[in-house]
């Protein structure tokens, strides 16, 4: 059981959306697909749901393919950035409809939700603000019980306090009723530990993807004199330097023997925010 | 599949527009049928008036069933596939349940006519095809009626859901030349053409070719009726054409 | 207990740790239920598969005993067990670094036996 993508190519005219991109999403597990704004993810999360079609490559759901089926397609909701309800359409009939389309969204379970997240059923679509245009599809999201859900910057325009009760009920439902959840995200701090694996895609192409452990543990900084930290990295694979003054940060790929490291350097371990920055960055 | 679910939302888009439409032909002949009464000079004279405006009220309504009803069914993991077979259900449908309140109301003047002959309320089928009232048992040409006035109607919401469908379609430059170029040739290129080239001949020509294809000429109402066919197997090949390669767009 | 995510060990041990913190401080007593993985997952936002990871972590090593379809308990005897182990880790932890920031601030080996009396004054 996953959804299965193999070798899917997108142009948009001249530019290169999507690039021989290759992805399992396995069953029950909660993915972070990060890059930066227009790396791709949007569009590979639209062609998983049909909303556009690839050039070529192809999406297997539960090993049955993805275009034109609905039977597929009814296994997937995917929240995404832009608003694809009407949008005179009052949200308690929004949710109305999300159960007709998928039998079973937990209408109980939505309802309390929108309790805890103050948001009030007799509005319309177009009448919410940015924060809640979010919140109301997350509502849904979480609600649906689809084996896979997909969400395209979940927290966008939602406060602090939101995105706290956000993560908290993705964690809360997940661990009762496990689901295939795909985050797809450029906040990488928030998510970095609620994901399990990680995809990063850069200019339309996947250059990463590990479970989050194995990606945070091949990464180390190393800071001290540019002069020392120059001598030891040379020939290690360097992602990306800092300088002040006469203190360099490198940021390594590789595994950190320590009794190598000489005295005056200093190792520390790279976030994921940070190892994706370095890359990321052209 | 989910077409149940497709159809049936399809639908309650529809309901709304045409409970509001009712509503207004009714006060429009409350308030006509009141003048009416009240005043002995004037009179209540349609022929063919209320099926008339629901042709337009439904090519309206077809065009208006495209951009949000497809965003709506692709947020539920919708196929185009379902979309569509789901739409025509509901124009089919739409076209059937208009063709018999239509007929119903329009039964309803030709009794009105009985109590008093200044209300003259006359259907289009009673209109085009007179002849057929007088030569056909009621109930035979009642039938025949709401046959030829749902093709009609359906026929009016794909045309309708064609256009709109194309028009999404197209991309701004496209859709630019199409609304300027099919105005112009149809109102100023043909007119200036039939008097320089054909002097006037095109156009009694044309004038012909539709009045027989609507069935009008010769009377007979099933020329109008495979009219509608073809016009609905185009129009519905066409859409589907153009469904089937449909993706999101701003 | 706290977790701190700014610490750059893996937030599975840090766990793990967390729930040795509150055994030895006594929070969480011997045979006395600790928080499910989905309590655990829930309340510090973690995906509940780091939750588990360090969980076992505690299992394995005997602090911690699972009960099938009622939860977790710390095992009879954890207290000692995480004594015991955390005195080990008390030289490598502690003492290697003091020394090491000793020698960089030149504070003789006399300076800082000084400094530890006067700490323990």
């Amino acid at each position: 059981m996953s959804i299965e993508i193999n070798n899917i190519s997108k142009n948009f005219g001249s530019t290169r959306a999507l690039d021989g991109v290759s992805i399992n999403f396995e069953e029950n597990r909660i993915y972070g697909l990060l890059g930066r704004n227009g790396a791709g993810k949007t569009t590979l999360l639209n062609i998983i749901t049909n909303r556009i079609f690839s050039d070529s490559g192809e999406v297997l759901v539960d090993g049955m393919h993805a275009t034109e089926n609905d039977k597929a397609l009814s296994r997937i909701y995917m929240m995404g950035e832009r608003n694809y309800y009407p949008e005179n359409m009052k949200i308690k009939d929004v949710f109305r409809w999300t159960k007709e389309f998928y039998p079973d969204f937990d209408m109980e379970y939505a309802n309390k939700l929108a309790d805890i997240f103050e948001l009030d059923l007799k509005k319309n679509v177009k009448s919410l603000s940015t924060g809640y245009n979010s919140i109301f599809k997350v509502i849904i999201a979480l609600s649906v019980n689809t084996p896979y859900v997909l969400l395209d910057e979940p927290v966008l325009g939602l406060d602090a306090n939101h995105r706290d009760i956000f993560y908290k009920l993705l964690i809360e439902k997940y661990s009762n009723s496990p689901a295939t959840y795909v985050i797809s995200t450029h906040l990488i701090e928030e998510v970095s530990n609620v994901i399990e694996d990680v995809i990063i895609i850069k200019k339309g192409k996947i250059i990463k993807n590990e479970t989050r452990e194995e990606l945070m543990s091949v990464g180390y900084t190393v800071t001290g004199m540019a002069s020392l930290v120059d001598e030891y990295t040379r020939g290690k694979e360097i992602i990306g330097t800092d300088s002040i003054g006469g203190l360099k940060s490198a940021y390594i790929i590789g595994e950190v023997i320590r009794n190598e490291v000489p005295e005056g350097l200093e190792i520390t371990k790279m976030d994921l925010q940070k190892l994706f920055i370095q890359l990321t960055s052209a | 599949m989910n077409i149940k679910a497709v159809t049936k939302y399809q639908i309650n888009e529809y309901v709304k527009s045409v409970r509001i439409y009712y509503l207004v032909i009714l006060l429009v002949c409350l308030f006509f049928g009141t003048l009416t009464i009240i005043n002995s000079n004037s009179t209540f004279r349609t022929g063919g008036g209320l099926e008339g405006s629901t042709i337009i009220f439904l090519f309206i309504l077809g065009l208006n069933s495209f951009k949000e009803s497809f965003f709506m069914m692709l947020q539920n993991g919708t196929t185009r596939k379902s979309m569509f077979i789901g739409r025509l259900a509901t124009i089919v449908g739409t076209g059937i349940v208009m063709a018999l309140i239509d007929r119903f109301l329009v039964n309803i003047g030709g009794l009105l006519y009985n109590i008093s002959d200044r209300f003259y309320i006359i259907g289009l089928h009673e209109m085009i095809f007179d002849t057929r009232a007088e030569s056909l048992h009621i109930v035979i040409f009642n039938l025949e009626a709401i046959l030829i006035t749902m093709s009609v109607y359906i026929t009016a919401m794909l045309g309708g859901y064609f256009i709109t469908t194309a028009y999404y379609r197209m991309n701004k430059m496209l859709k630019i030349a199409v609304s300027i170029s099919v105005p112009t040739s149809i109102f100023i290129l043909l007119p200036i053409l039939d008097s320089a080239v054909f002097k006037g001949k095109l156009s009694v020509s044309i004038g012909r070719f539709i009045s027989y294809i609507l069935g009008n000429r010769t009377g007979n109402p099933y020329i109008l009726l495979l009219t509608c066919v073809v016009l609905m197997a185009v129009s519905v090949g066409l859409t589907w054409l153009l469904i089937r390669k449909a993706v999101e767009k701003k | 207990m706290l977790i701190n995510f700014n610490d750059e060990r893996p937030i599975f041990i840090q766990i793990a740790e967390g729930i040795e913190d509150a055994i030895l401080s006594g929070a969480f007593k011997e045979e006395s239920q600790i928080p499910s993985i989905t309590e655990l997952s829930v309340n510090y936002r973690i995906n509940p598969a780091t939750a588990l990871k360090g969980i076992n972590l505690l299992v394995d090593e005997g602090i911690i005993y699972k009960k099938r379809g009622v939860g977790m308990f710390v095992t009879q005897g954890a207290v000692k067990l995480l004594k015991g182990k955390r005195k080990e880790q008390f030289f490598d932890n502690y003492v290697k670094n003091l020394i090491e920031e000793a020698i960089r601030l030149d504070i003789s080996k006399e300076e800082v036996i000084k400094l530890l009396e006067r700490g323990y004054e």
